[in-house]
């Protein structure tokens, strides 16, 4: 629903050695309660964008003329790309980013809300006035971490 | 035609540090900006003027395009530590685990005289020592104990009188943890570490602005200073390589720790802690500038960027009570008389201590080969004569292991 307020964020666990306290905000427990404090202790769970856990993926033009594609959260690659190593992606512009290195994915159950409707990744535009890669005809697949190839 | 402004504060700077060159990650660290943080996309672009006949400029090439920062804060112990080790290097952090690293057998309220803790290592020495409790929730407490510890196991640690009146502020749980600072010792190094810096413009709170990420980045400068009734602060130039927009902005998660205040150093200068002028600073700065060598080849941004060549500057200011100084910048020796060849070679130490015995940070420059000793001018205002020194950092001909280093106590118990 266009209005979910969980829609996007996924339970995450804080890992990190010291208090945190969230910037003033709306945040949410695991559970999708309304979370009532801006602490947050090691060991807590709350609601947090996927891509700002688990990564994202965009892949450049390296020459800088095309906008690039937001392939979305976590490592992913395109079918045409699959099987390559990781320096045959870096050179076709695949850009794989981490996720917080204080925070981890927890795997329980999502709250019991409505799923939300899924909407293709929109690109990042970078320069508005530049042709666009091709667009998406599928969603990219989700694949294991590349190895690179010996 | 309506429109939204949106307010100037509404920004963040995240930093990440990057497990490799070319791999961005989610920023972790957001230390709250001062006045006088900065973004700058720095486009280097020529005029192409070709002979058509006309006096018209055809186009405008773009050169070359990176991304500058600078960014202004009053760090917390552990944001210090992370800029620290950005302007230090790749592996500057030499980690001193902390001498007591416990956990607590049983709860304590509010008002308890005492902890019991399951281990008694780093507890059995005679005085006080300040430890975490609980640290990273909500019942942290840092507070100070006498010791030795007693008992055979369980052992009990009283609260000394000297924090709070000898009792605990805060309830906490058992097995909670129990810990002593840890030590993060950073001396320069031989290249930087890659990080990813992220900042939104206008981006919180649902605001039409931008977040912009910008992976790669190394710090190119890093300035500390301090002036009476102030507090630390840190301004750092950065530069980065590549940008993404991001949809979204961060989750920002600010540190809860308090800052240092000029008022809590203490200086040694030249060696001495009593001296005139290591009595008497009233303002310093330290700037260490990496000189970073950005490398592009084939596309507009760049490939790579390495550290150059070391500048550690030191300058402060202190009361001018005799020439002393001055004749040994200048004359050779403490009663010079004449312009004289050798350098005057000394140190600059100052620490900042928490007075919770703590947190706290130490400024070391080893050797310090003075160049100036200036400000001693006479005004007509009713003011006092004060001297304004600076200095350079040296290895001294190679016999020091560092430029500079900076030793932190905080509650991080990993290298940064």
């Amino acid at each position: 629903m266009a209005n979910d307020p969980l829609s996007g964020l996924v339970p995450a666990r804080y890992v990190g050695d010291n208090l945190l306290q969230l910037q003033p905000g709306r945040y949410y427990n695991a559970d999708g309660t309304l979370r009532t404090s801006n602490i947050v202790s090691k060991g807590d769970v709350l609601m947090m964008p996927e891509q700002e856990i688990i990564g994202q993926t965009i892949l450049f033009d390296p020459r800088g003329y095309n906008n690039p594609l937001y392939l979305g959260a976590g490592h992913r690659v395109l079918p045409e790309h699959q099987g390559l190593d990781q320096r045959s992606l870096a050179l076709l512009g695949y850009e794989h980013h981490l996720g917080r290195s204080d925070f981890e994915l927890v795997t329980a159950s999502q709250p019991a809300i409505a799923e939300p409707v899924q909407e293709a990744p929109a690109p990042v535009e970078q320069a508005p006035e530049q042709p666009t890669v091709e667009q998406q005809a599928e969603q990219p697949e989700t694949v294991e971490k590349v190895d690179e190839v010996a | 035609m309506v429109y939204v402004p949106v307010r100037s504060d509404n920004a963040y700077l995240g930093f990440g540090k990057q497990v490799s060159q070319g791999t961005a990650v989610a920023p972790t660290v957001f230390p709250r900006w001062l006045d006088g943080t900065s973004f700058e996309m720095d486009l280097k672009a020529e005029d192409l003027w070709e002979g058509d006949g006309t006096r018209r400029l055809a186009q405008v090439i773009k050169n070359h395009q990176k991304v500058k920062f600078k960014h202004v804060c009053t760090p917390r112990m552990n944001e210090m530590a992370m800029f620290e080790q950005a302007a230090m290097g790749s592996g500057s952090d030499t980690v001193t685990p902390a001498t007591v690293n416990t956990t607590l057998s049983s709860s304590s309220s509010i008002g308890a005289t005492s902890i019991s803790v399951a281990a008694n290592t780093g507890l059995t020495g005679s005085g006080t020592i300040a430890l975490i409790l609980s640290a990273g929730t909500v019942r942290e407490e840092i507070a100070l104990f006498t010791i030795p510890a007693t008992g055979a196991g369980p052992y009990t640690v009283n609260v000394n009188a000297g924090y709070n009146g000898g009792q605990l502020k805060l309830a906490h749980n058992s097995a909670d943890t129990v810990q002593a600072f840890t030590l993060h010792t950073l001396t320069d190094q031989s290249d930087g570490s890659y990080y990813t810096i992220e900042i939104g413009l206008g981006s919180l709170f649902s605001g039409p602005g931008m977040t912009i990420r910008v992976r790669d980045c190394k710090c190119a400068v890093l300035k500390v200073t301090g002036k009476p009734g102030m507090e630390i602060q840190y301004e750092s130039e950065w530069e980065g390589i590549a940008c993404a927009t991001q949809g979204s902005p961060a989750t920002v998660t600010l540190e809860a720790h308090p800052v240092f205040l000029y008022q809590m150093g203490t200086w040694t200068v030249d060696g001495s802690s009593v001296s005139n002028d290591a009595v008497s600073v009233e303002a310093f700065t330290i700037e260490r500038k990496n000189n970073l060598d950005v490398v592009q080849t084939e596309k507009l941004i760049a490939d790579a960027s390495i550290f150059g060549n070391l500048n550690c500057d030191v300058s402060f200011d202190t009361v001018f009570t005799a020439g002393t100084r001055f004749f040994n910048t200048y004359f050779g020796g403490p009663t010079g008389t004449a312009d004289a060849q050798p350098i005057f070679a000394g140190s600059f130490v100052v620490a900042f201590a928490n007075p919770d015995n703590f947190e706290q940070v130490t400024y070391t420059v080893q050797t310090a080969h003075y160049t100036k000793v200036g400000g001693i001018e006479p005004k007509k205002d009713g003011k006092h004569f004060k001297q304004v020194i600076a200095a350079t950092g040296v290895s001294n001909s190679g016999a020091n292991t560092y430029v500079m280093q900076t030793a932190i106590q905080n509650s991080t118990t990993t290298a940064f």
